[in-house]
């Protein structure tokens, strides 16, 4: 198997003290895209360390296409952009990608145009090609950085807050990137806290809390994830003129649940995407004006707002 | 264009695999062996001459000590320079130079054959005083600890001088010239009182 | 020994101002007897002990609290590959420099008219050479034991137990500890003295295998000491 396993993984610190991961299994197929989200200390970074073999766990085994993580063979196809990564100060960027492009072991003849390449490719300007990386800002060293990630077209890319001290164009960019990334068969596995971003580049994201994984949660198109929608309609409309009960109909029509009606808006519970079509399709028939409808909250920050129960999936 | 990644079945090329973590088994094994062997050599090199010593330095010398008259006539005949052995009785890394250089045989021959080698021993713990020839001695060259070896020219002048015992090869690295001046060495600090 | 590693270590190290800095003062200071008695001959710039040290200080543990550490071995590199990568380039390093101070020292010799006698002076790099590759060895040792510049502060405190100890020794007559200790103390320094090979004479066999054992633990005890390191996160949360 190409993919990812991650079989029972547990890492403690300070003797046992602290149980950084207890018993986390996950699979990841090849090709595909996944996300690791949680809050501050739930774990995240010790498992992204146990992906790349940095960290020894307890017990448990992580391979990659059924190898260990740290195989030179998996090294010699592997990308990884740490958080916030330190990068060799005295180096030019240039310097710098032909450096890594030289201890990934890819073919000298190319390693100049290619370094070059690399930077065009994550919008750093020319110039900044021999500009002393200590004088880069911090969004710059986060382009050099997946720069460096993605010489040489990895098979696995790590990705730890790729989009940290990024601007907006510079997001949309490594947005484009990742997919691009994808779209060539690479396996992606990303850690962030920018939970849209998650949401837009990943197939799953998986919900770590104290060292477990709370939830899985599978995010494209046909996703069963419920989630609340809210609907605007005109001024004197919603919450107004129109009465509580013809919402209340076109929602149990729809499948759905009415929340709460506070002019101009209503909020109603979905069950998946398919049942927000359906709750649209049945207040339009209910002669129900609709200007709006947008979700109330990100369905991956509701699985930080809601109560768990320990152990969850796993 | 870098050649694709995925040529082989199962995506990842079988060169170069392995473990990245792996112990450099040869090496430890060599510096295992090597270490045995230092410590079989050092136990070698530390054992006492095989003549009994009567006293703490003396007897059992290879080196064939001067006075300081003779010695000087030597040295200006057959233009080598002198060696000056500051010394005494008590002190313990003497004891060690006297064992792994003075006494031993090899060492004691090199010695000879470069310098003409004078003892000047201080008596001033045991008898209260010296001879006026060792103090003189002494303030001339600044002796304030022993082991203190001086090398000087027949005139007197001084060109090297090595404070206290740093070992057989050191001690040898300095007389020989390719040695850097080093002043941490093991030392005695002589008896106050003497000027 | 990667090739890559070995350059970008020496561009690291010389472009470090306060390295470059050290490395010009002990590099210059020596010149300084030479140019006053020029007929002292090579031995009279004395050793690149301080040079290697200045190059090798932090060597590893700088890496490994900077986060580098992490990026690098991601790659398809080995730890071994590493240690050898970084011992190499610093030793490499101190060499180059003892040979410009060489080359500058003979320089001065012919302008003051004094014999430059080279084969002093091979002798004279020959044993900075084997010093530069020891020193380097025993950096590469303490600095994967310590973050940052500890190795340094390692060092000090080594010899200063190892001098304390030796001096206990002598004074109980505990020749073993006194020995022993000794042995530690110089091993910090590991040379040899090549002048029986250059001039013949009796070759100080306990010298050479000294030397030998010394390099040879300090570098596979290092890569033993990075095969187990694990290399965590330097940020904060998560």
């Amino acid at each position: 198997m190409d993919g990812i396993r991650i079989e029972s993984l547990t890492k403690t610190y300070r003797a046992g003290q602290v149980r950084a991961l207890d018993g986390v299994s996950l699979e990841i197929a090849p090709g595909e895209a996944f996300g690791i989200i949680g809050p501050n200390g739930a774990g995240k970074t010790t498992l992204l360390g146990c992906l790349l073999g940095f960290l020894r766990p307890d017990s448990g085994r992580v391979t990659i296409a059924g190898r260990e993580p740290d195989d030179l063979a998996i090294r010699a196809v592997t990308g990884y952009l740490p958080e916030r990564p330190t990068l060799d100060r005295w180096m030019t960027g240039l310097d710098f990608l032909a450096y890594y492009h030289a201890l990934a072991r890819l073919p000298p003849a190319g390693r100049k145009p290619e370094a070059q390449a690399a930077l065009a490719r994550v919008g750093l300007d020319p110039e900044a090609a021999h500009r002393s990386i200590r004088r880069y800002s911090r969004g710059m060293l986060q382009r050099l950085g997946l720069a460096q990630a993605l010489l040489g077209r990895p098979r696995y890319v790590f990705l730890d807050e790729p989009a940290l001290g990024v601007d907006p164009a510079g997001v949309v960019l490594f947005r484009r990137l990742l997919d691009e990334v994808r779209a060539d068969g690479a396996t992606v596995v990303l850690n962030s806290h920018q939970l849209d971003q998650v949401e837009r580049v990943c197939d799953h994201v998986a919900f770590v809390k104290q060292g477990r994984i709370e939830a899985r949660e599978t995010l494209h198109a046909g996703a069963t994830l419920a989630r609340v929608l809210r609907v605007r309609g005109p001024a004197g409309t919603i919450g107004d003129g129109v009465p509580r009960a013809a919402l209340e109909l076109a929602a149990q029509r729809a499948g759905a649940e009415l929340r709460e009606v506070a002019a101009p808006l209503a909020r109603f519970a979905v069950p998946d995407d398919a049942g927000a079509v359906r709750l649209v399709q049945a207040l339009v028939a209910a002669g129900v004006p609709v200007t709006e409808v947008t979700p109330d909250e990100g369905r991956l920050e509701r699985l930080f707002l809601e109560d768990r129960p320990k152990g969850g999936p796993g | 264009m870098p050649p694709p990644a995925t040529d082989v079945p199962g995506g990842v090329p079988p060169h170069p695999a392995g473990s990245p973590r792996r112990d450099p088994v040869l090496l430890l094994a060599v510096a295992a062996l090597l270490l045995a062997l230092r410590v079989v050599l050092g136990f070698h090199e530390a054992r006492p001459p095989a003549a009994p010593t009567t006293g703490a330095l003396s007897g059992a010398d290879a080196v064939r000590w001067r006075t300081l008259e003779a010695g000087l006539v030597e040295a200006r005949a057959t233009n080598r320079p002198m060696l000056y052995d500051f010394t005494a009785d008590w002190c313990p890394p003497c004891r060690s130079l006297q064992r792994q250089v003075f006494a031993d045989p090899e060492a004691a021959a090199e010695i000879e054959s470069r310098f003409v080698p004078v003892r000047v021993l201080d008596r001033q713990r045991e008898e209260g005083r010296n001879a006026r020839w060792v103090d003189s001695l002494q303030a001339r060259y600044r002796v304030n600890s022993f082991p203190t070896l001086i090398v000087t020219d027949a005139d007197g002048r001084e060109s090297t001088r090595i404070e206290g015992f740093m070992g057989r090869d050191a001690t040898f690295g300095q007389l020989r010239g390719t040695g850097v001046s080093l002043r941490w060495g093991v030392t005695q600090p002589a008896p106050t009182g003497r000027r | 020994m990667n090739l890559a590693l070995v350059l970008a270590t020496l561009r690291q190290r010389f472009t470090s101002p306060i390295r470059i800095f050290i490395v010009l003062l002990f590099g210059w200071m020596p010149m300084l007897p030479i140019l006053l008695a020029p007929s002292a001959g090579f031995a009279a710039l004395g050793d690149c002990y301080f040079i290697a040290l200045a190059l090798a200080a932090g060597m590893i543990g700088q890496d490994l609290s900077s986060g580098i550490l992490q990026l690098l071995l991601a790659r398809p590199v080995t730890r071994a590959q590493y240690v050898f990568s970084r011992w190499g380039a610093v030793a490499a390093g101190t060499f180059l420099i003892t040979v410009l101070q060489t080359l500058a020292a003979a320089l001065i010799m012919a302008l003051r008219g004094a014999p430059v006698q080279w084969d002093q002076a091979a002798l004279f790099l020959a044993n900075n050479a084997l010093l530069a590759l020891g020193t380097a060895a025993v950096m590469a040792l303490l600095s994967s034991l310590a973050a940052g510049l500890g190795d340094l502060g390692l060092l000090f405190l080594v010899f200063i137990s190892a001098q304390v100890l030796e001096k206990l020794g002598m004074l109980k007559s505990w020749e073993w500890l006194a020995r022993g200790a000794g042995e530690l103390s110089r091993g910090l320094k590991p040379e040899l003295d090549l002048a029986p090979f250059f001039h013949g004479g009796p070759v100080a066999w306990f010298a050479v295998v000294s030397y030998l054992s010394t390099v040879t633990l300090c570098l596979g005890l290092a890569v033993m000491v990075m095969n187990r390191r694990e290399l965590s996160y330097a940020s904060s949360g998560n």
